[in-house]
């Protein structure tokens, strides 16, 4: 097995529930969510569900990659901003095609598979970011 | 207090070296700084190093290189801050010297690329990002600074071509300076339609994987280094008169500005006020180009350009021979190489050489001020040393 359990397992706020921390100190918002407010220092931390859709800041199309991400490539990764708490995520922009990817597009949040371990390994899900399917 | 002084160089040349270990790299460096220094032998040393433990399988490193370059007993340990390790190094190897807890301190950098296949390169290089929160995604290091090229080409309005200038200029030095692994020139042509590694980020706009080891050599005292330096027949004395590292964090999306490296202004405002000097007065520097973007970037953020502008003033001419400052003729990162660990340490030997007058490539114009930048991640952990010319 090459990843841990655990360390997955704790990642579970971010990579499946998108929520972040506003400290009740400075006011700051953490993404990803952090015990200490990593502005001010503070533990008066609370923690809440980020909500909404978010819109693109940047991008990349990595060609090169690093192992065990072979089957994505290109792989689309970007910095997104989710406009009404202010929180940026980095994570892989999937369902689009490569010319469609402007700054500002309107993107949704939905879960995407990244890998298997093995036979008896954890099959990691992670957080990713497609344009925003129309009604 | 008394001041600290750089009193002798070592490197190898950087290239892919299959026939030669990190050790050996390392012991000819540090053998090159003793000679360079006259015979002074360190009693204290630090390593800068990132990938030993992924790549090689060694940790210890700080023992293994004390015990392979003749100096088995001294205190020694590895320094990490990822492609930042060298500068890292040197400020803890300066706090050692300064304070006269070890008299003479070898700092040194090593660094062994070459050998592993490259997907798994980009995966050790990439865990300077954050593990659970950008690498879990599938980015690489090339991957998170082309996001930052792509967004200061949109906010900026450059077009792919305007950056191409400074690896053509990179190779160009590069050319001169016998220790550099790339000696070839290119065309802007070349650079534009080199294959694409992380859009927009091209093959010609990184910095080669390479092998390398330097090594440099502090003592404690005007007085004392005069000694050493007359033994050899050399006039010129090198002050380290400032040294400044600061941090920002791992995770890029958190950053107040993806486009400032608040981390080198921060190190660089150190750095300036404990040598009593702005960015105007210095002459010469060495900037950390892993990326032609990331040169740009760093170039601005130690305040020689505004932002925004260093493209378009670079384009122009600027920074060249007969600027102020001049930049890069060792050939950087680019053309030079950057193996990674020992960067930070190639940079000061490099403007040691050149405040001395004795750089074997491309030659600065007499400059009395230097300046190196490190930088570890994107902007992560960021070092910057001044050097000052003595006679």
């Amino acid at each position: 097995m090459k990843y841990s359990i655990p360390r997955y397992w704790r990642s579970r706020r971010n990579l499946y529930r998108l929520e972040a921390v506003k400290c009740r100190s400075c006011s700051k918002i953490n993404y990803p969510p952090s015990t200490t407010c990593r502005y001010c220092g503070s533990r008066d931390v609370e923690l809440f569900e980020v909500n909404g859709l978010a819109k693109l800041i940047t991008w990349t199309a990595v060609y090169s990659e690093p192992e065990g991400f072979e089957v994505f490539k290109p792989i689309v990764v970007g910095v997104v901003e989710f406009p009404e708490c202010g929180v940026r995520v980095l994570a892989r922009i999937t369902d689009v095609d490569l010319n469609e990817l402007r700054e500002g597009l309107v993107l949704e949040p939905i879960l995407r598979k990244i890998s298997e371990d093995g036979e008896a390994g954890i099959i990691r899900y992670s957080l990713a970011f497609r344009p925003k399917m129309k009604e | 207090m008394d001041g600290v002084y750089v009193v002798g160089v070592g490197f190898t040349k950087i290239d892919r070296l299959f026939e030669r270990s990190a050790r050996d790299l390392f012991a000819e460096a540090m053998a090159k700084a003793i000679e360079d220094a006259g015979g002074l032998k360190p009693n204290a040393l630090v390593v800068g190093n990132m990938t030993s433990s992924v790549l090689m399988e060694q940790d210890s490193l700080g023992a293994l290189m004390a015990d392979y370059s003749g100096l088995r007993g001294v205190p020694a340990f590895k320094v990490e801050a990822a492609c930042g390790s060298g500068g890292a190094a040197f400020y803890t190897g300066y706090a050692i010297a300064k304070s006269g807890l070890a008299e003479v301190v070898a700092v040194g950098g090593v660094e062994k690329l070459t050998e592993m296949p490259t997907e798994s390169v980009t995966k050790a290089l990439a865990q300077a990002a954050d593990a659970d929160y950008e690498l879990i995604h599938g980015i690489s290091f090339t991957g998170l600074n082309a996001m930052v090229m792509r967004l200061y080409m949109n906010k900026y309005g450059y077009m792919y071509e305007d950056f191409a200038h400074w690896p053509v200029r990179m190779h160009e030095y590069g050319s001169f300076n016998p220790y550099a692994q790339l000696r070839n020139r290119v065309t802007i042509e070349q650079v534009v339609k080199s294959q694409v590694i992380a859009d927009p980020i091209k093959l010609l706009d990184c910095s080669p994987i390479g092998d390398g080891a330097a090594v440099v050599l502090l003592v404690r005292g005007e007085e004392r280094a005069r000694e050493v330096v007359s033994s050899i027949g050399r006039d010129v004395l090198i002050e380290v008169a400032g040294v400044g590292l600061a941090t920002d964090s791992v995770d890029i999306a958190s950053r107040r500005s993806l486009l400032t490296l608040d981390s080198v202004k921060l190190a660089a405002q150190q750095a300036y006020s404990m040598a009593g000097v702005n960015s105007r007065i210095i002459d010469y520097v060495e900037v950390h180009d892993a990326f032609s973007i990331t040169g740009y970037v760093s170039l601005e953020s130690l305040g020689f350009s505004d932002e925004g502008k260093s493209v378009k003033e670079w384009m122009e001419g600027r920074f060249a021979k007969g600027s102020k400052p001049e930049v890069n003729f060792s050939g950087g990162l680019k053309a030079r190489g950057h193996p990674v660990g020992a960067t930070g340490v190639y940079q000061v030997a490099e403007v040691v050489m050149q405040l001395r007058g004795d750089f074997p490539g491309y030659r600065a114009s007499d400059p009395e001020v230097g300046l190196t930048q490190n930088i570890g991640g994107v902007g992560t952990i960021s070092s910057v040393i001044v050097l000052r010319r003595r006679r």
